[in-house]
């Protein structure tokens, strides 16, 4: 996995919402709620603004669980697009799987989870289904093993700050291919 | 087929997740949005940026995936399917003790005067 590009860097948000299920009441005329959830569905379609702060250590938590298990690992199904832009024409489609498992940090680590995790994509032409690519491509031998992620996650005042260490350790030597990537999250979670 | 050497290693240029918490223990549901630079990506035509739209939701099992993802896991991947117990067997599988020590960001360029 060495590689001469420069470590990406990931700069996003992380926010939270209640679904619709989670705010509806069961005491709710079903009219009211039907209405509720036609507009529900507009505002779903329509772009939703990311918002600052808010994130604390429950929500933080709540995050790393719902990424990995915490008991055990979690096993999670990935569907994907991958559009043109501009133009929006369909490229490919993605299908995965992820086996994830979340650490709570160390006493001297307040407020951070680690999510351990392996991935597998799938990319297939739109339409016909053909395989494109995979990864981590075994078949071409260039990974003997497949690599695995470490995601650190910690609370930085109401916001979230990741980092993410990837790749695997390099049997002849002592380098390690790995990549790095800083994810820095303003967030908000209810 | 062709195959990126090293899809980790593209350039990410905005990562957008959503956690969205559910009711009565049902699992929450995340959705990541991510821009990514095209032109590392060797399946995909050089130039131009795509777009590629990833959400990901628990399932029970492996047998609640695509056949053909469950099929490509098994045949050639099976380590695919095992962590890691703990966070140390974790760095040790990376040979890392841990995060190193990333730079500071780059101060922002100074506003240029008169």
């Amino acid at each position: 996995m060495g590689s001469s590009h420069p470590a990406p860097s990931v700069a996003g948000t992380v926010r939270g919402q209640r679904s619709p299920r989670a705010r509806r009441s069961p005491r709710v005329p079903a009219w009211l709620a039907s209405a509720w959830l036609a507009s529900a569905l507009f505002a779903a379609a329509a772009p939703v603004r990311s918002e600052d702060g808010g994130f604390d250590a429950a929500a933080l938590a709540a995050f790393a669980a719902a990424s990995g298990g915490v008991d055990a690992p979690r096993i999670s199904a990935y569907r994907g697009t991958v559009y043109d832009a501009p133009g929006g024409r369909i490229l490919a489609t993605l299908d995965g799987y992820q086996i994830a498992r979340s650490f709570r940090g160390a006493a001297a680590e307040p407020d951070t989870w680690y999510v351990v995790r392996r991935a597998f994509l799938l990319y297939r032409a739109p339409g016909t289904g053909e395989v494109l690519a995979y990864y981590p491509d075994v078949r071409a031998r260039t990974m003997p093993a497949p690599p695995l992620s470490i995601v650190r996650h910690r609370l930085r005042g109401d916001r979230v700050s990741s980092t993410a260490l990837s790749g695997e350790k390099k049997e002849a030597g002592s380098s390690v291919a790995c990549s790095r990537r800083r994810i820095r999250s303003r967030s908000r979670s209810n | 087929m062709l195959s990126p050497p090293d899809p980790q290693q593209k350039p990410i240029e905005l990562t957008e997740i959503v956690y969205e918490p559910r009711p009565r223990g049902a699992a929450p549901r995340i959705r990541a949005v991510m821009t990514k630079v095209a032109e590392n990506w060797g399946f995909l035509p050089p130039g131009g940026r795509h777009l590629l739209h990833l959400s990901w939701r628990p399932v029970a099992g492996p047998e609640a995936l695509p056949p053909i993802v469950r099929r490509l896991i098994d045949d050639e991947a099976p380590r695919m399917k095992v962590l890691p117990a703990t966070l140390a067997e974790a760095w040790a599988e990376l040979g890392a003790a841990g995060f190193p020590q990333l730079p500071a960001p780059a101060a922002p360029p100074a506003a240029p005067s008169g």
